[in-house]
């Protein structure tokens, strides 16, 4: 089957965030600094899962890292970024989140087929969180929430999560069923993918948080 | 159902599920971008009602200034307060009141301020520059729940002036009346002395020659006739002095010259009457007409005596220039002098009744009177009264 341009396109769009933070290295701050490390641990994880099956082996085992890795980090960036009230909740959901992914390796998931239940949780859990700190930051910005970076990690990050929900819960089943007609789903997939990367390149692209409105206020 | 069909739905449950997290996107943003819009009106109206106020403040008359009630110092002022006390820029504002008040009227006005009592118009002569006093009226009031007052101040130093003009006047305007009073009282006096001493004596020696010659009459006895025409002579003689006499206090009281002969001739005669009087040589030039009503000649020839005594009394001059003219509808009196002049402090002095006087007529004429140093020393008073259309 010949890889179709969405999919070239769903490739380079994973890694259009990282070159993104590269172009605006100097005006970042630092919790987009760290994100941009994130985006550069996905872009090796990407290059290895290219590499990897050419040298004979699974590549199924490092999504398996990768997703709590991800997830994680956006809790941490997200505590930073929303300050001390939702920090415990966020610590409790990341411990046991990590206790869940010790728990289904052992029992439910294995590192050779995708990962499906921590996946789902994840992705839930991310949808939550999202949607709690897209409300929380439309109430307390003081200036349009489009010029603001955190808007749009958290609507990239609600984007890939709401549109991978239904891939996670199926994975299952979709692992089951014969190829023909999946290439409908893959675009789907893709698409989302693209949109939640743009989301998160306009992230990178934004003017640092607290540089303009508040400031205008405070005078 | 179908594997196709399945991908199909995976697909756009998928698509489906993202479309309704990015339609919840959207709606956040465009909430936010209302809730935004309307805390930027808000903003500007905050904004609009600042700048009306500080605008209002800026170029206020009054001194507004915001003041701490514990120390009294001042934490924002406007421009007037600063112009008030001599300041240019806002540097070293804080002391403004610390030093301008006494202790003791700040200690009163925060007492005041602290048990929620207003101070109004507490007015305070307040040393800013020695050379030039000020006045000010100041006025507190707390801002409700700080430890902050707002205070208006009002420069009164004009008003306070003017009222202190004002009752220098009332008092220089009591000293006239009582020194007119004494002067009437004195005329008095001085008549009642000139007829007592004067005509009583004369009438006296003229009833004496009568009796004499009554005495004759009535006891039989022959008198020459040339003893009957001395007394009679002498008689004659005493009841001419008696008319001089008597028309010297008429005319002391009234000058007949004024209404006989007009203002022109009168003025001339009591000039030469002062040179007469004093030896004070006393020219006099004017113009061929000065036609005046009654009241209007009789305050001119007042106010020339009135001159004319004090170069006598004062001026250790030697020559006196008179000059009337007439401009147009107005009538200039010069009395210029060659005397000792009249210091500038002296002339304003509440006790120079008779400048006053003059002053007081002046004005009652509707006219100005004005007592200068001459050019070439001495003093120079001069009138000028309009002329009015009865005669």
């Amino acid at each position: 089957m010949e890889f179709p341009i969405l999919g070239y396109v769903a490739v380079f769009g994973a890694i259009a965030p990282f070159f993104a933070a590269l172009f605006r290295i100097r005006s970042l701050d630092t919790e987009l600094r760290l994100l941009l490390f994130m985006f550069a641990v996905g872009v090796l994880n990407m290059a290895l899962q290219i590499i990897i099956p050419y040298l004979g082996y699974y590549n199924l085992f490092l999504a398996h890292f990768y997703l709590p890795f991800e997830f994680l980090f956006f809790l941490w960036i997200f505590s930073r970024w929303f300050g001390t009230s939702p920090q415990f909740v966020l610590r409790l959901i990341s411990v046991l989140f990590v206790l869940f992914w010790i728990v289904s390796h052992l029992t439910l998931e294995r590192f050779v087929e995708p990962a499906q239940y921590t996946s789902l949780v994840s992705k839930i859990l991310a949808l939550g969180v999202t949607v709690f700190f897209l409300h929380r930051i439309s109430a307390d910005s003081e200036e349009s929430i489009l010029k603001d970076s955190r808007f749009w990690f958290l609507s990239g990050l609600l984007v890939y999560s709401s549109g991978g929900i239904l891939f996670s819960a199926l994975r299952n089943v979709i692992d089951k069923l014969p190829p023909e007609g999946i290439d409908f789903a893959f675009s789907a997939h893709w698409i989302i993918s693209i949109v939640s990367n743009a989301l998160y390149v306009i992230g990178f692209l934004c003017k640092p948080r607290n540089s303009g409105g508040q400031l205008e206020l405070a005078r | 159902m179908q594997t196709p069909e399945f991908w199909w739905a995976v697909g756009i449950g998928s698509i489906s599920l993202a479309a309704i997290a990015v339609v919840y996107i959207i709606s956040i943003a465009l909430n936010q971008r209302r809730f935004i819009a309307g805390q930027r009106r808000q903003l500007e109206i905050i904004q609009e009602s600042e700048r009306k106020y500080r605008n209002l403040f800026e170029n206020s008359q009054v001194g507004i200034v915001r003041i701490s009630v514990d120390d009294f110092k001042v934490h924002d002022c406007n421009a007037t307060s600063l112009r008030m006390f001599g300041k240019e820029t806002d540097t070293g504002i804080e002391m403004l009141l610390t030093s301008s008040l006494s202790e003791e009227d700040r200690r009163m006005f925060a007492a005041h301020l602290r048990k929620g009592e207003p101070v109004e118009n507490f007015q305070r002569r307040v040393s800013v520059d020695s050379a030039k006093p000020l006045w000010v009226s100041f006025s507190f009031r707390m801002f409700p729940g700080t430890e902050f007052a707002e205070g208006i101040l009002v420069d009164i130093t004009e008003g306070k002036t003017a009222e202190e003009q004002l009752l220098a006047s009332h008092q220089q305007l009591r000293n006239l009346s009582a020194h007119l009073q004494s002067v009437r009282e004195e005329e008095r006096v001085r008549i009642a002395r000139e007829i007592h001493d004067e005509l009583g004596q004369v009438l006296t020696v003229a009833k004496l020659y009568l009796s004499v010659l009554l005495d004759g009459v009535v006891s039989g006895k022959s008198t020459s006739g040339e003893a009957i025409s001395k007394s009679l002579e002498s008689i004659t003689n005493i009841v001419d002095d008696s008319i001089t006499l008597v028309k010297g206090i008429a005319y002391q009281l009234r000058p007949m010259i004024l209404d006989e002969l007009g203002l022109k001739e009168a003025l001339e005669w009591e000039c030469a009457e002062f040179q007469k009087r004093t030896g004070i040589a006393c020219r006099m030039r004017s113009g061929d007409e000065l036609e005046l009503g009654r009241e209007e000649s009789a305050a001119v020839f007042r106010i020339l005596q009135e001159a004319l005594t004090n170069v006598a009394r004062h001026a250790m001059a030697s020559e006196v220039d008179v000059e009337v003219t007439t401009i147009g509808r107005m009538l200039s009196l010069h009395v210029r002098d060659n005397g000792r002049g009249i210091p500038t402090g002296d002339r304003q002095k509440p006790k120079s009744l008779g400048i006053v006087g003059m002053k007081e007529r002046a004005i009652f004429l509707g006219g100005r009177l004005k007592v200068t140093s001459g050019t070439n020393g001495g003093a120079e008073v001069v009138l000028e009264v309009p002329i009015k259309g009865d005669r």
